[in-house]
């Protein structure tokens, strides 16, 4: 992967990290999984990518995060979508559906003339 | 989500060390990939082929750590900052709420540090300006006297004198270690404007002082080196003080013609008020010259003329004293040594010993200042105690307890502070009236910001102290135990607060007595005994230069003197010529040292060797009414008389100190002596009377014992060296008087000053009384805030004991009963404190006893006021909150609660 490509990629991470979050808190391994089913494993190269994310966005205060017992009995932490996450993902998601539109468009077009 | 709820407390709590945040990515990442592994199991993936699977999608486990943990770290981080800014918003959010709900504890606390803070730093800001203050002069750290002095051990300052206009040429030209050189003689005359004439002090400088002391005008021009040619116009400059005092500021004044002894001089300009010729070179004395003209041309000399060096940097005192005695031997012969003295010196020779009195009343003041506020903190702590209690159980670490205290006291503390300056400033201004003329003139009274900085920083610390104290050995486990004790009694705070009043009653006790000890000092010396008449005395100091007077001089001066009106008494005294020593001698001019004590040996009839151990001064000459106008008693025998003339026997009367030493046992009158002085012998002399010893200091502690031997003026040749006058009333007017007279008697008359004797006695009480003024200032003070200290303490306490009061309402007691009870709680504590103050006093003052003139022993009277005034003060102090419990409806008392 190029890295003029990264900017991109953690902003989309950052973004479907929160999306993930809007169902209630999960930890680090159910909200990969999440991405995983919901983009068909078309984003991620390495799993553990999502780690350093989440810590980012924690850093932030755009999640808050807390250790928890997991369904198998475990103790994993917990990630949660605070005040601001929620406001952040409020706003970017549908500047992001505007943009991957209207890259879509430009990348199907067939004329060297706008449309 | 149950799972949620179940953690939502959890939620808010990150990690709190950084061994945690490693601790807590590791584990995150080995369940995640844990999970992994399970999932590809239960898939069917063999576990082994499962556990590599996991790692490979994972990706670099060591990098994505890293890169978590510094996440972390850096959340943690911002995470403390964030929360310590937290805290102190919320501190100072509790304390700004709390202090609303009691604002008369924000506002007691912070006024008693305003006045501490801004009493103290007025106070100090004044002695800061006499002590500390540079000189006004340009390098003024390397400018010195230099002066000769006769070499002799027995000889002691009084055989210093001031150098000849040779001495100074050959210092000028020769000295290496100095830059630079000028002169500087004092002279008073009559000063006839068109308008009128006055009296005025002035001196007249060589042409080196402007630049070496700065002088510059304000008005009109200074002085320019073209007014120091022979010839040149006579001019002169005025000084700003007497700009404003005796021409009221007028501008005009500049460009007048002013004539002095018959010379006209034309005023050319006003210099600076930071600029003028002051102490410590025109006077010791806070009088600075009124005008300063160019010295003549001709090299004037005589004993007022003082030389000013600037020494080269880097020379020493010694190096420099070593050099101009080489020279001044090798101008003026091997008996002369010379003597170089700082300007700094010469001033703190005056104020030595008052400075650290000065200095430890202001650290009493604002002790008692700390002591005030720490009390009131104190007691609010008690008051506080239920709320940091309750925070105590909701979990309050000691260190959150403390911080909380800590902030309220500095909210406190600035207010106090801020009020400080205010009140400093004010202060500041306020001391302004101190008289000028008793203040330096370089002092410029401002308020010192270091001292308030000072005050504030050292009654924050205090307060923060006082205040934490208490919680430093209460664990909130403690607090939260002792809550219903604490709320109830509080029985070991209000000893602490008592102990607070107790310990500011003893202090103020001791800074009363000091200053008492010092009035007592200053009323004494006042009064004290002399042995010369204190007022209606002036004397016309004679300068020693010009043509020797006439065998006449002394009858022409008394008789035209004695016309005069007002006048009683004239005398006029002197050295004997034989005795003035004649090896300086210069071109045309004779110079003359009267100033220099020769000793002189004295032989008693009927004994063999001169009396050797006591030093003995040439004899004084003087005219018969020498007694009377001086208001010298005589305690044997007579005084001169005309008939004392160069017909009648040689006759001399000898002071009570001589006597003693002469004659031990004996009445002197009647012996007969002899006087070697000057190289030769005197005929036998009869000793017709003793004269009373003087006293030259007021505040010296021993009895005077300077031998003096006097002769009649008609027996021996003399040069005068001082007219002496007995007037009737105030001497200011006729001060001009007398010199116009001294003009048409002798024009030659070279009037050095006309000083009455009450500036004389002045400079001498000037820097005692100052010190006096301030610590009387300081224990007033300390008084005041004894009684506010006294106030705060007991309407505490009635507070505390508003239920018990009530009850006691209840059941029948009066209300004077209620106010003799509090008032007695009051007093009790007052007691202890009075008791450790006056056994301090009496320490102190055995110790001052031996210092100070007229402290007697005890100083019982004034240990008395202190005790008295102390303890009534503290009794009012009590009365008001006392009358107030009592007039509190007992039943409202006891439903409040």
């Amino acid at each position: 992967m190029a890295t003029g490509d990264i900017h991109i990629l953690r902003e989309s991470l950052d973004l479907l990290i929160l999306k993930a979050l809007t169902w209630g808190p999960r930890h680090g391994y159910a909200i990969s999984e999440w991405i995983e089913t919901a983009t068909d494993d078309a984003l991620f190269v390495d799993e553990g990518t999502l780690y350093p994310a989440l810590h980012r966005l924690a850093r932030r205060k755009m999640v808050d995060t807390a250790w928890g017992i997991s369904e198998n009995n475990r103790r994993a932490k917990y990630y949660r979508l605070s005040a601001a996450g929620r406001a952040r993902f409020k706003q970017q998601s549908p500047a992001w559906q505007q943009f991957v539109g209207a890259l879509g468009r430009a990348l199907q077009a067939t004329t060297s003339e706008g449309t | 989500m149950s799972l949620f709820d179940g953690i939502r407390r959890a939620f808010r709590a990150p990690a709190e060390r950084p061994e945690d945040v490693e601790r807590e990515v590791d584990e995150e990442l080995q369940f995640h990939i844990a999970m992994r592994e399970e999932r590809l199991r239960a898939r069917g993936v063999p576990a082994e082929q499962a556990s590599v699977e996991a790692r490979r999608r994972f990706g670099d486990v060591a990098a994505i750590r890293d890169e978590c943990v510094n996440e972390g770290e850096e959340q943690l981080r911002a995470a403390q900052i964030g929360e310590r800014l937290d805290d102190l918003a919320r501190d100072v959010r509790i304390a700004i709420r709390s202090m609303r709900r009691s604002p008369g504890f924000a506002v007691a606390a912070a006024a008693l540090l305003a006045l501490g803070i801004g009493g103290t730093t007025a106070v100090f800001s004044v002695v800061n300006a006499i002590y500390f203050r540079p000189l006004p002069y340009p390098n003024a750290d390397r400018l010195a006297f230099a002066s000769a002095a006769f070499a002799d051990p027995m000889c002691d300052r009084r055989c210093a004198r001031t150098p000849t206009a040779a001495e100074v040429a050959e210092w000028r030209n020769h000295a290496r270690s100095i830059e630079e050189i000028g002169t500087i003689e004092p002279r008073q005359g009559i000063v006839t404007l068109s308008s009128g004439s006055l009296v005025l002090e002035g001196a007249a400088v060589s042409r080196e002082i402007p630049d070496l002391l700065g002088l510059h005008a304000a008005l009109g021009r200074g002085l320019v080196a073209d007014d120091f040619f022979d010839g040149a116009p006579g001019v002169l400059v005025l000084s700003h003080s007497a700009w404003q005092s005796q021409f009221g500021g007028d501008s005009a004044v500049v460009g007048q013609v002013a004539t002095i002894e018959d010379a006209s001089y034309r005023i050319v300009g006003v210099l600076a008020s930071e600029s003028e010729l002051g102490p410590p070179l025109f006077s010791l004395n806070v009088h600075t010259a009124e005008y300063v003209m160019p010295q003549s041309g001709v090299a004037t000399s005589g004993s007022t003329n003082q030389a000013i060096v600037r020494v080269r940097p880097g020379v020493s005192g010694t190096a420099v004293q070593a050099e101009l005695a080489s020279l001044l031997r090798h101008a003026s012969g091997a008996d002369w040594q010379a003597t170089v003295q700082p300007l700094r010196d010469m001033l703190a020779d005056r104020y030595r010993g008052s400075f650290s009195l000065l200095l430890a009343a202001a650290a009493v003041v604002l002790l008692i200042t700390c002591m005030n506020v720490g009390g009131l903190l104190i007691a609010r702590l008690n008051d506080r105690m239920p709320e940091l209690a309750t925070r105590a159980v909701l979990g309050a670490g000691r260190m959150q307890l403390m911080q909380q205290v800590v902030t309220e006291t500095a909210l406190i503390a600035l207010a106090g502070g801020a009020g400080g300056l205010l009140i400093g400033y004010y202060g500041t201004s306020a001391a302004r009236i101190i008289p000028a003329d008793r203040l330096p003139f370089w002092t410029p009274i401002v308020m010192d910001v270091r001292v308030v900085a000072l005050a504030f920083a050292l009654a924050l610390l205090g307060g923060i102290a006082l205040s934490v104290a208490p919680l430093i050995t209460l664990s909130p486990a403690r607090i939260v135990a002792g809550l219903r004790e604490l709320v109830t009694a509080a029985p070991s705070r209000a000893r602490a607060r008592g102990i607070v009043v107790s310990a500011e009653v003893a202090l103020s006790v001791v800074l009363f007595g000091v200053a008492g000890i010092l009035v007592k000092q200053l009323i004494a010396a006042e009064r004290r005994d002399l042995g010369l008449a204190k007022h209606s005395v002036v004397h016309v100091e004679l300068d020693h230069h010009g043509p020797d007077p006439d065998a006449t001089w002394a009858a022409r001066v008394i008789t035209g003197l004695r016309s005069l009106p007002g006048v009683r008494y004239v005398t006029v005294s002197g050295m004997p010529k034989r005795s003035i020593r004649r090896s300086v001698v210069r071109q045309d001019t004779v110079m003359r040292r009267p100033g220099a004590v020769r000793r002189a040996a004295v032989f008693v009839e009927g004994r063999s060797d001169p009396v050797t151990d006591v030093t003995f001064p040439i004899a004084r000459v003087v005219t018969p009414d020498y007694f009377s106008t001086n208001g010298i008693p005589l305690v044997g025998g007579r005084a001169f008389t005309d008939a004392d003339n160069a017909g009648a026997p040689a006759v001399a009367i000898i002071n009570a100190a001589s006597a003693r030493r002469l004659f031990p046992g004996t009445s002197a009158v009647g012996h007969r002596i002899k006087i070697e002085a000057g190289g030769s012998t005197s005929d036998w002399i009869a000793i017709v009377g003793v004269s009373a010893d003087q006293l030259w200091d007021p505040f010296a502690t021993k009895q005077p014992d300077r031998a003096e031997i006097l002769r009649p003026w008609n027996q021996v040749e003399a040069l005068p060296g001082a007219v002496s006058l007995r007037i009737d009333g105030d001497s200011r007017p006729i001060l001009s008087l007398v010199h116009g007279a001294m003009h048409s008697i002798d024009p030659s008359a070279p009037i050095a000053k006309v000083v009455p004797i009450e500036e004389w006695i002045d400079a001498r009480m000037w820097t005692a009384r100052f010190t006096t003024d301030v610590l009387a200032t300081f224990a007033v003070f300390a008084i005041v805030l004894v009684c506010l200290g006294v106030y705060a303490t007991v309407s505490y306490v009635v507070g505390r004991r508003r239920r018990e009061l009530a009850i006691r309402m209840a059941v029948g007691a009066t209300r004077r009963d209620v106010v003799v009870s509090v008032v007695r709680s009051a007093t009790r504590m007052m007691t202890v404190g009075l008791a450790v103050g006056v056994v301090a006093s009496l320490l102190i003052s055995r110790l001052l006893r031996v210092m100070l003139y007229g402290s007697d022993g005890l100083d019982t009277t004034v240990l008395a006021a202190a005790v008295i005034g102390i303890f009534a003060a503290g009794c009012i102090a009590a009365y008001v909150p006392a009358r107030r419990a009592a007039r509190a409806d007992p039943l409202a008392s006891l439903r409040a609660d």
